[in-house]
């Protein structure tokens, strides 16, 4: 058996993605039973397929944000998994080395000091993610890709560009800086259909692209030299890599703001259910989608009636994760 | 010129310059072993000749055209390279490892042939690993897992195969395994070159020998010619005898 993203797998791979799948979809099911009052399953379903007097509720308010939370985790966990590669560490995930705080300053310079329309912030998002991608390298290449003098460098940038994420969110407009609190937290409260149809098709590509690449990519994780001498064109391949890892993290960023620790965890917790050697886009993607949707439940329903930004549950118990991995990385030293 | 030659090679380091000069004619269909003492520059050759290492001046040809101007996947197709030192991906399995072996032969389509699972077969039988195929490479000893990153290489199916030091980690039985696997490898028409520590095994199994020294080739050809005690004293610094080996009759150092 072979999964669809090229890595040969055996059973434990199926049997892992199955379980991600069925238990991310129970609990986009529950979210979608959530409102101001709680929907009965029954309720929820019939309201799914188009029947009863909550469809409205259900597939115009409720169902979008489910469905942002689970596209939105998988572009996540992709975006991650392709930096973990491409650095050789478990902490090289574009939420740490301040790829995805850098796509947020490009959204917010674009919304806040432009005012542009999604597209133009979603543009702007990738472009700030990828000019950062170039700094950390620039900073790092003595180290090389690998290493962890680039995990250290993209620490500190991250620290220096949250900082100016929040000067520019204080700088702002009353009106603006309203609106801009929120998202600069992380999240997809209200989010509508219109909001999700261009990052949809734009994860969706990327998806494609970076399906395309697996089979590079897991070569070029045998080290640089056998890459090299089994045909892997080192240069290009990484390029591509990041454009796609970048444009997965910000796209999410330019609609839901940063949501830092899904793209950190989700590669990890997936090639470890899964059993896989070195780290797999598919479950990555899948843990990605269940971490994120899992998340924003508990966002919605932890101090109802009010709900939370899903970014601050993520980063809660992220940061626990994270320190966890930081001693783990550290101790191999 | 077929096979693989070096023309006039500059290779360094950043500052440091290993070697000016070197020139090699790698001949086809034949073994042939690099000797020298450690730090004289064996790997760095070895390296320039898979193109991991860009020639400062020079050109390294494969049938008379430099490797610069061919697709690296062409390369791969007819150049294997076992490195000194390798890393697995976490968790990988042994078959799998010896799977990516096959990588400058697949396209992007997701399809495995019969052909690669033939070449991964006879890898796996090649190097004695057979009954590993399920284990973890991390799982395994050194020479367990030298074996197995060899198998990968043969998987490869080149028609150069180029090692550095693949018995490091082996014991005795299984240094004499890999050796006589090369020799027949060299008798099923492919072309190999071996960096080996040790000069008596070097002598006994190559066709062609390659003595090294600070970075440049100080003698080159049939073993019985090039191992002498003179030499064995410029290049390693060692005081010998060199006397015919009781078994197979060929040049034997035996220290004073
Ligand atoms: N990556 C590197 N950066 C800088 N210098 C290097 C590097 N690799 C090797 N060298 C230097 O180049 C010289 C030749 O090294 P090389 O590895 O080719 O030796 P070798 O003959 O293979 O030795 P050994 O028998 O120990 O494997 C040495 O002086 C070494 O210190
Ligand atoms: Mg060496």
């Amino acid at each position: 058996m072979r999964s669809v993203l090229g890595q040969p797998g055996g059973p434990r791979l199926v049997v892992g993605c199955v379980g991600i799948v069925v238990t991310g979809l129970l609990v986009a099911f529950v979210t979608l039973m959530h409102g101001a009052t709680w929907s009965t399953p029954g309720e929820t379903l019939a309201g799914l397929l188009g029947h009863g007097e909550q469809t409205f509720v259900i597939t115009r308010w409720r169902a979008p944000q489910v469905s942002a939370a689970l596209v939105f985790g998988a572009a996540l966990g992709l975006s991650g998994a392709v930096f973990q590669n491409l650095t050789r560490n478990p902490l090289g995930s574009p939420d740490i080395i301040g790829l995805e705080a850098s796509a947020f300053t490009g959204a917010l310079v674009v919304t806040a000091c432009l005012s542009g329309t999604a597209a133009q912030v979603a543009t702007g998002s990738v472009v700030a993610g990828l000019a950062a991608a170039v700094v950390v390298y620039a900073l790092a290449r003595k180290g090389g890709f690998s290493g962890m003098r680039l995990v250290v460098i993209g620490i500190a940038v991250n620290a220096m560009v949250t900082a100016t994420n929040q000067w520019l969110v204080i700088r702002a407009d009353l009106e603006v800086a309203m609106a801009t609190t929120a998202w600069s937290a992380g999240s997809l409260n209200g989010t509508d259909w219109h909001d999700v149809r261009l990052p949809f098709a734009l994860i969706a590509a990327l998806a494609v692209g970076l399906a395309l690449s697996a089979r590079t990519m897991h070569q070029a994780a045998l080290g640089d030299d056998l890459a090299t001498t089994s045909g892997v064109r080192l240069g290009p391949h990484r390029l591509a890599l990041v454009v796609l890892g970048v444009g997965c993290t910000a796209t999410v960023t330019a609609v839901a703001g940063p949501i830092s620790f899904v793209a950190l965890a989700a590669p990890q917790i997936g090639r470890r259910i899964t059993g896989s050697a070195g780290v797999p886009l598919l479950p990555a993607a899948l843990t990605g989608a269940l971490l994120l949707a899992a998340s924003d439940l508990l966002a919605q329903t932890l101090t109802r009636p009010v709900p939370l930004p899903v970014g601050m549950i993520t980063t809660a118990v992220g940061g626990a994760y994270l320190i966890w991995l930081l001693v783990m990385e550290v101790r191999k030293r | 010129m077929t096979g693989l030659v070096a023309h006039d090679l500059t290779l360094g380091y950043g500052e440091r310059v290993v070697s000016t000069g070197l020139s090699l004619a790698v001949p086809p269909g034949r073994l042939t072993a690099v000797i020298g003492p450690n730090a004289c520059g064996k790997s760095t050759l070895l390296r320039a000749l898979v193109r991991l290492q860009e020639p400062r001046a020079g050109r390294v040809e494969l049938d008379g055209v430099d490797l610069r101007r061919l697709r690296p996947r062409e390369v791969a197709r007819r150049i294997g390279f076992l490195p000194q030192r390798m890393v697995a991906p976490e968790g990988i399995s042994v078959t799998h490892l010896v799977r990516r072996g096959r990588y400058p032969h697949r396209d992007w389509r997701l399809t495995w042939t019969d052909v690669d699972e033939a070449a991964v077969t006879r890898a796996l039988l090649d190097t004695g690993v057979e009954d590993l195929a399920s284990r973890r490479i991390e799982e395994l000893s050194g020479g367990q897992a030298q074996r197995v990153w060899l198998a990968m290489v043969l998987a490869q199916e080149t028609e150069l195969l180029l090692l550095d030091e693949p018995t490091t980690f082996l014991d005795l039985a299984h240094q004499y395994d890999l050796l006589r696997l090369l020799a027949r490898l060299r008798d099923a028409g492919r072309t190999v070159v071996v960096v080996l520590h040790d000069v008596n095994q070097a002598a006994r199994f190559a066709d062609h020998l390659v003595a090294m020294q600070a970075g440049r080739v100080v003698a080159a050809g049939a073993p019985a010619e090039v191992v002498t005690a003179d030499l064995v004293e410029q290049v390693f610094g060692l005081a010998c005898e060199v006397v015919p080996d009781p078994v197979a009759g060929s040049p034997m150092v035996v220290a004073h």
